[in-house]
């Protein structure tokens, strides 16, 4: 190739001419000075992890150049990569030696220090890391809220709130991971109106995210609007439609729809249902059991319990579809289970009560009939009071009692929705009553009169299906929150 | 994993010798002698190190080199552009090694541009002046005042300056008597907007952009910088860099940075603004034309629109290596080409899959555009220097997004829900307690209760006799381990005392051991033990021995029953023992008694 000429705009550098090919080889020493460095090719080739040219780049430019902070940090990087972490300590600590200002260079320490599990040094570290920046770094905080999560021990008194860091590290860094961790963090403070904002705040920034949406669908379950949970689960499905926690919630409004078939369609969308959760189990049980197929929903229900032996509402479940099922003993042994994991239910010692009087153990059952009432939850369920007033009339023959928790039983009426069958059936006591004190419409208990008067064992198992319907609603408590253990 | 070929694609040339590494910024394709022919343009990037030689600029025509010279540098860019509208339209060729770009017009080189210095410290001028002057005893004290600069942010002359010995120091700085002090930042990107009309082979700017994060954009006629900015507000390393857009009328820039932040920078903007902040850096960058949206490789592909908002992203499943935007105005479509580390290959259209196939190499470096006489090519560079190119058939259709295997066998036509199977007994069962309930609970009850009858006995005898490894004496709270080892006759029985009182201190405790002598021989019969302080275990060793009769048998009344060795734990003054434990000893093996 000839030697040419050509012109320069005048900025050079002192080594250059106006030939280059002659000045070309004395000045490959040179080259690597200030403004000539290649860290450009080094980033690039780290990002595609070509860590072998990268170390060898490294070496090469270690020799020929006098700026080698970058140099140092690159290689730090990729030997931590590689999980060589003592070495690419002592790399970073060298880049602070160069930069003891830089917030990038303690940034790296931390996250170095994290991976190996020391947490309080990186926090220290990270917090030296603060205070040397200059403009706001996400990275930085979130690594502070996290570790202060993880209750790492700090020296620096009177820090920021952690949530203060998650949403510092929000406003400057928008990612959706911080997203997700303060929401989690609201949502274990019970405070899911401030988590759905963040989540919803979060679908601007990832749209059609189906962990978010789904994550949202159980939050609005949480704080009752069902119809919007609904809208924003199907939402995630058209996304995914194999999203099993999605599948799951909708599978579960469903079911206190009373859509059952199409509750038991849902579950059936659901991929290897075969290794999911208690949860779909004690569900599919559930659907089953509304089916009146009591052998399928015990099995479901089974299969639940033995996923995951003590959780109160699958022993609940199984509990009431045994003593629909006349397995009094069976039942029993549920109910007792649930008791010892709650001893403050009223309603499972009420289930108690009932499966002992089946058992001929009229004394156990009046036991756990008194626990029940004493209980402070007994006022949120009607039944309980009905359920021992008939007790104390057929079995204790105890009119006074009757009396006083049927006019209990009255008392919460007014204040909420009783189905209609508990109060036909209150008037079937009342009826059998010597003199009542309090006379409700008295039509009704002529008609029932001529009906023939509906015995305990009616009662019994008819109270259990109500029942059942409000423990699907809390089945899908326990639901949501696995669903949310999973998105944290 | 089976050969995935797509039948899109004629393979026009595989050339494994072409010896080619580039990045995808450093390819540029054009109609470098405007006869139609459109050829590529590249500069080598030397993968080798150490490299002797320097690198190579070369224009391919097809897989023939037509021109290959050496380049003072590594390249970081290289880009085609046109200066005027004079016939013929020849475009030049830029290509940005450190500080400098070269410019090349019919592939000769014809003006070197360097970018302005960037400023210097008025301290570190103040040095200089005072070390030209001085004398060499006070060289010390000047330079350790330019230590005390920031490192990276002088000028290259202080900076060699620190790093030579003592010695040279005087020579080096009798050599600048006249320093000139410069600080040159590197050329980290380059790309091209149109001057006026956006058309093809129509006048372009240049826009350059250095480490130092400053933008650059210049009128290439008279090489005069038309616009100055820096990339955003804060400290941040430009990566790469995409634009669309006339100087005249509108443009954007979009640059994404070492950071992980993607900034954009808008006409008469003086400041770039950051849109987007990444998990991790961008490999790959790209502002589509067409839709004016903004794709990023990194660890996943996303798509973002200009405001920063997330379109759609998609997870990748191999480590990413880079990218090009595949847009097909004859179809409709806009797609984008990904290479994965693994060697596949794949076309997106949005977040749809369309096409993919296998490349025996990973990928390197990617164009899709003119080559040759053809309109749609796709060049691709492996890492180990193949050249591909491929040529997109004119039948290929891309309507419809590719069909995977692997969605086929996850569709359940009519999946039910397998419940658990229910046995026959189960059944059974069922009906029987139906019919038994309250037996089977009288039963189980009676049954319960025996069984707590027989577990409160055990538990009143062992608090009784004191026969456990647990001292039942709240002020002397000790535990016994005993291990037995060995095979028989002779074994070594370790007995491990711990206090597990959190702070009282146990003296004056003995340990006993009592065995038939006419069975088992122990070395010693008793020990006083040392105070035991809590939470460190004291361990004592027996030996213990089988007394073998002359005919090497064991003792006649030796039974399995009665083989075991009681260990007491006394304390002085106390009549009872804290513990008294019992320890099964293991049968002697035979032959072990047979080799005696």
């Amino acid at each position: 190739m000839n030697s040419f000429h050509f012109a320069t705009n005048g900025n050079t550098t002192p080594t250059t001419s106006n030939n280059i090919v002659e000045k070309l080889k004395p000045k490959i020493k040179e080259m690597n000075s200030n403004g000539n460095n290649i860290n450009w090719l080094l980033h690039k080739m780290y990002l595609i992890e070509e860590f072998d040219f990268c170390k060898k780049l490294i070496e090469e430019q270690l020799e020929n150049s006098y700026d080698q902070e970058f140099l140092i940090l690159m290689k730090g990087k990729i030997l931590r990569d590689e999980g060589k972490y003592n070495e690419a300590l002592s790399c970073f600590k060298r880049t602070i030696e160069f930069d003891s200002k830089n917030a990038r260079n303690y940034k790296e320490i931390g996250k170095t220090l994290f991976k190996m599990g020391k947490l309080s040094q990186s926090l220290e570290i990270f917090l030296k890391a603060e205070s040397c920046l200059e403009a706001p770094d996400f990275e930085i905080y979130q690594a502070i809220g996290e570790l202060l999560r993880l209750n790492t021990k700090h020296s620096k008194a009177n820090l920021l709130d952690i949530k203060e860091y998650f949403r510092r590290s929000i406003m400057c860094g928008k990612q959706i991971q911080t997203y997700k961790t303060l929401a989690s963090i609201f949502r274990k403070e019970k405070d899911y109106v401030k988590a759905i904002e963040l989540l919803e705040s979060s679908l601007n920034v990832a749209p059609g995210s189906v962990e978010i949406l789904s994550g949202l669908g159980i939050l609005y379950l949480k704080i009752n609007e069902v119809d919007r949970a609904y809208d924003k689960l199907i939402e995630a499905i058209q996304i995914d439609p194999k999203h099993t926690n999605s599948l799951l919630a909708i599978g579960a409004i469903q079911q206190t729809r009373n859509e059952i078939d199409l509750a038991l369609n849902t579950y059936r969308n659901i991929r290897d249902i075969q290794d999911e959760g208690f949860e779909i189990w004690s569900n599919v049980g559930l659907c089953f059991y509304r089916k009146n197929k009591l052998i399928s929903a015990m099995a479901c229900l089974k299969k639940s319990l033995w996923l995951n032996q003590l959780n109160y509402n699958v022993l609940y479940n199984l509990g009431v579809v045994y003593i629909t099922a006349n397995q009094f003993a069976s039942a029993f042994q549920c109910f007792v289970s649930a008791v010892s994991l709650r001893s403050d239910s009223a309603e499972s010692f009420m289930m108690l009560a009932i499966c002992l009087y089946y058992l001929n153990d009229n004394e156990n059952a009046q036991i756990a009939f008194r626990k029940s009432i004493l209980s402070s939850d007994a006022i949120k369920n009607p039944l309980i009071y009905l359920n021992y007033s008939i007790f104390s009339l057929e079995c204790l023959k105890n009119i006074d009692e009757a009396q006083q928790y049927l006019n209990n039983f009255y008392n919460l009426c007014e204040t909420m929705n009783v189905p209609s069958d508990y109060i036909q059936i209150a008037e079937n006591v009342l009826s059998k009553l010597p003199s009542s004190m309090l006379m409700p419409e008295t039509r009704h208990l002529h008609q029932i009169k001529e009906t023939n008067i509906s015995t305990l064992e009616n009662i019994g198992t008819h109270n259990n299906s109500q029942h059942q319907d409000e423990h699907v609603n809390e089945e899908e408590d326990t639901k949501s929150t696995t669903a949310d253990d999973e998105m944290v | 994993m089976e050969e995935k070929k797509s039948t899109h694609w004629l393979d026009a040339l595989s050339d494994g010798s072409a010896g080619l590494t580039t990045i995808s910024s450093c390819m540029s394709v054009c109609d470098l002698q405007c006869n139609n022919y459109y050829k590529l343009v590249t500069a080598e990037i030397p993968l080798k190190i150490p490299e002797k030689r320097p690198p190579r600029l070369r224009v391919y025509k097809g897989n023939q080199v037509i021109n290959d010279q050496a380049l003072p540098g590594i390249a970081s860019s290289v880009q085609s552009l046109y200066i005027d509208e004079n016939e013929p339209k020849m475009p030049i060729i830029a290509v940005s090694v450190g500080p400098s770009i070269f410019f090349y017009r019919n592939m000769k080189a014809y003006f070197k541009y360097t970018i302005p210095s960037l400023m210097i410290e008025p301290l570190e001028q103040e040095i200089w002046r005072k070390l030209v002057v001085e004398r060499q005893v006070n060289y010390e004290k000047l330079i350790n005042d330019l230590k005390t600069m920031n490192f990276s942010q002088m000028s290259s002359l202080s900076q060699k300056l620190i790093s030579l010995s003592e010695s040279e120091r005087e020579e080096f700085i009798r050599e600048n008597s006249e320093p000139k002090l410069t600080r040159l930042s590197t050329i980290v990107c380059m790309t091209t907007i149109y001057k006026n009309i956006e058309e093809e082979k129509e006048p372009n700017c240049l826009i350059i952009v250095t480490e130092a994060s400053d933008i650059f954009i210049m009128d290439i006629q008279n090489f005069g910088i038309l616009h100055t900015a820096r990339v955003c507000s804060f400290k941040a390393t430009p990566d790469l860099i995409s634009a669309s857009g006339s100087y005249q009328n509108d443009y954007k820039i979009i640059i994404s940075t070492r950071e992980g932040s993607i900034c954009i920078l808008r006409k008469n903007w003086l400041e770039g603004r950051e849109i987007v902040k990444l998990e991790r850096a961008a490999t790959s960058m790209s502002l589509l034309q067409i839709d004016q949206t903004i794709v990023v490789l990194s660890k996943s592909l996303m798509c973002y629109s200009k405001k920063g908002k997330m379109l759609w992203s998609l997870n990748m499943n191999d480590t990413v290596m880079c990218m090009c935007p595949v847009p097909l105005p004859h179809l409709g479509v806009s797609m984008i080409c990904v290479a994965l580390k693994n060697g596949l290959v794949q076309l997106y259209s949005q977040k749809n899959l369309i096409d993919q196939f296998q490349v025996g190499d990973t990928v390197l470096a990617m164009y899709f555009g003119k080559l040759g006489l053809e309109e749609q090519v796709l060049v691709l560079v492996t890492i180990n220097g193949n050249l591909l190119i491929k040529i997109l058939k004119r039948t290929a259709d891309f309507s419809n997004p590719m069909v995977t295997d692997k969605k086929v066998e996850d569709e359940p036509s009519d999946m039910k829900i397998a419940i658990p199977k229910k046995s026959k007994i189960f059944v059974e069962q069922t009906v029987r307690e139906k019919e038994n309930a309250i037996a089977i609970h009288n039963i189980f009850q009676s049954e319960l209760w025996r069984m707590r009858l027989e577990a409160a006995k055990v538990t009143v005898d062992i608090l009784r006799t004191g026969d456990s490894t647990f001292s039942g004496d709240l002020q002397t709270p000790i535990k016994l381990l005993a291990q037995c080892d060995g095979l028989g006759p002779d074994f070594l029985l370790t007995l491990t005392l711990e206090n597990i009182s959190a702070t009282k201190i146990v003296t004056n405790l003995s340990i006993i051991i009592h065995a038939n002598p006419n069975h088992y021989k122990v070395d010693k019969q008793s020990v006083d033990l040392t105070p035991l302080v809590p939470g460190i275990p004291l361990i004592t060793d027996f030996n213990v021995s089988i007394q073998i009769t002359s005919e090497n048998l064991l003792p006649p009344d030796m039974t399995l029953e009665n083989s075991i060795i009681r260990v007491l734990i006394v304390k002085e003054k106390f009549a009872k023992p804290l513990i008294a434990s019992t320890v099964v000893m293991p049968q002697p093996e035979l032959q072990m008694l047979g080799t005696i």
